[in-house]
């Protein structure tokens, strides 16, 4: 059964713009540190910090209004093929124990400016 | 510079591209003037600007809507840390 979906879309010109501004004080915010040593291993940082942004909206969309997460308490990791899932910890992890959610299904893609994330929770 | 003063120029700086200015009980989120992206570049100046280390969970809709709210939630963390 669908307990949700949330999807979102984020320029990733505005990534580039706030990490190169306020550097971790804006990133230590946003990401864990699994994320960033992950990103910042890629070629293209801002991508991949861009797809995990919107990927952490997505879900916030997925949930409704119930509860306020805090974005570190949602990871974006990838599995060895290459396939992101969503790692829920703290605040997130208990919301989703306390609704069942079994499966949290995550989709993401980037075109040149734009990164967009997709995600369906499954009870 | 006073703390709301500060807040409001960098709001009207970076949200209304420097045209118009924003009232001390203005809803700005709700108003669209700044979105998920643009609170946490909020809290990177608040945590460089006025060296208050606000997190995600400090804030919430109710105490971090408004310049006014900002300021007391900014003022409570200085307060209790």
């Amino acid at each position: 059964m669908i307990y949700g979906i949330g999807i979102d879309l984020i320029k990733i010109e505005r990534m580039r713009e706030a990490t190169d501004k306020w550097g971790r004080k804006f990133l230590e915010k946003v990401f864990t540190e699994n994320e960033i040593a992950y990103c910042y291993q890629k070629k293209e940082p801002y991508i991949s910090l861009a797809v995990r942004f919107a990927a952490k909206e997505a879900l916030i969309k997925a949930i409704g209004s119930e509860i306020a997460v805090p974005l570190t308490d949602i990871e974006i990791l990838n599995y060895e093929n290459g396939k992101p899932s969503i790692k829920a910890k703290n605040k997130l992890k208990d919301f989703f124990k306390k609704k069942k959610i079994k499966n949290c299904h995550l989709s993401l893609s980037h075109e040149k400016e734009f990164g967009i994330a997709c995600v369906v929770l499954e009870k | 510079m006073h703390m709301k003063e500060e807040l409001r120029k960098f709001i009207v700086d970076n949200f209304k591209f420097g045209k118009g200015t924003i009232d001390d009980d203005e809803s700005l989120f709700e108003s669209g003037i700044i979105d998920s992206l643009g609170r946490v570049k909020l809290l990177a100046f608040i945590d460089e600007t006025l060296n208050v280390p606000l997190d995600m969970r400090d804030i919430t809709i109710d105490n971090f809507s408004t310049l006014n709210q900002m300021a007391e939630t900014i003022e409570n963390k200085v307060r209790n840390s």
